[in-house]
């Protein structure tokens, strides 16, 4: 748990510090239910993002969907997959201020951002591929071992998300 | 304060059979959270928290798949697809992993009966789960056999919209209710 390396450059602090010290954080601190209405937001963006990889990956893994042409099911998938990712971006923005410098400390939290970029940057490539899948074709064989990478990488960030609220 | 020292509590009686029942169901909630089982979850450093975990990256699967049944027989989402392509591909993984989801939740159940058995929330949450088993049982008794028949359709019919939005609603609540509970009473 003291692994230096699990934790931001001490050159962040201020910023984490002003993050913490906004009216908007001491509002959610403050308030008995505004953090817990918050966090089920979160929870239920949830649902939405990671439902909507799944189904997605699924495809790409050849377990689900099957029969749908992977680029018309990315197209149709991909609405819910930006508006899943900006809420959670919304609502986690709001948690991450209500605690700043809680999560400046917490090493779950460090991993959990770390696991994200890596996930969002895995997702932008492999979805930019799919819509170029033409049916007529024999699916390419990236597809599977890079569907399971970046399903792994979003489950981590979950997985992560949770023990940061476990400390 | 001083006139309730005097008061008299006026409250009909209980009549036997609701005594013993509400007593039947706390006390075999004290007999789980007793046991030797119960007890290794509720004192492990790790038990509890790997499968709340599992319980709420279940979500993913199993709400996450019923969510875009739901968006499809409402006509929001998955519109191209036939809806029997998006039910019965899907439903495989809804099943599993809602099985993931009933393990895990009677092993955070068993861990903490007696909080759950005073818990408004947990009472909703069941309330809410079983609601949802009947509208899909009832989906797919009566709604979903003429399927043929707009299968191919942007909008399903009216009885079919309405078992989506339920669906979601109700899974809505589930998630809230179910967070909810942690955050105690």
């Amino acid at each position: 748990m003291e692994n230096d390396a699990l934790h931001f450059p001490a050159a962040t602090r201020s910023l984490f510090l002003w993050c913490d010290s906004t009216r908007l954080s001491v509002a959610i601190r403050d308030s008995t239910w505004m953090f817990a209405v918050v966090e089920i937001l979160h929870l239920l963006g949830l649902a939405v993002l990671l439902g909507s990889l799944v189904v997605f990956y699924l495809r790409l893994l050849g377990l689900g969907m099957r029969r749908q042409p992977v680029a018309q099911l990315a197209a149709e998938l991909a609405p819910w997959i930006r508006g899943g990712l900006a809420f959670m971006l919304g609502t986690g923005l709001l948690l991450f201020f209500s605690e700043a410098m809680k999560c400046y400390a917490s090493p779950p939290f460090a991993i959990k951002m770390l696991l994200l970029s890596l996930a969002v940057v895995s997702h932008l490539v492999i979805f930019r591929r799919a819509l170029r899948i033409k049916d007529s074709t024999p699916s390419p064989l990236w597809t599977r071992p890079a569907a399971c990478l970046s399903l792994a990488l979003w489950f981590g960030v979950g997985l992560a998300g949770r023990a940061i609220g476990f400390q | 304060m001083g006139a309730n020292c005097f008061s008299v509590d006026r409250r009909p009686a209980l009549t036997g059979t609701r005594i013993s029942r509400v007593t039947a169901i706390l006390s075999i909630c004290e007999w789980i959270d007793s046991t030797a089982f119960s007890t290794a979850i509720r004192e492990s450093t790790w038990w509890f928290p790997i499968i709340e975990t599992v319980h709420v990256l279940g979500i993913a699967a199993s709400a996450g798949t019923i969510l875009f049944v739901d968006l499809r027989l409402l006509g929001i989402g998955m519109k191209r697809e036939p809806l029997s392509e998006v039910l019965e591909q899907l439903q495989p993984w809804t099943l599993s992993a809602f099985l993931v989801m009933v393990i895990s939740g009677a092993l955070l159940f068993t861990s903490e009966a007696v909080k759950c058995y005073h818990s408004v929330f947990f009472q909703i949450k069941v309330g809410l789960l079983v609601l949802a088993a009947v509208n899909a049982a009832l989906f797919h008794a009566k709604v979903y056999p003429g399927v043929e028949v707009w299968d191919n359709l942007p909008a399903a019919p009216g009885r079919a919209r309405m078992a989506g939005g339920l669906s979601l609603a109700l899974w809505i609540g589930i998630i809230a209710m179910g967070r909810a509970i942690a955050y105690g009473k």
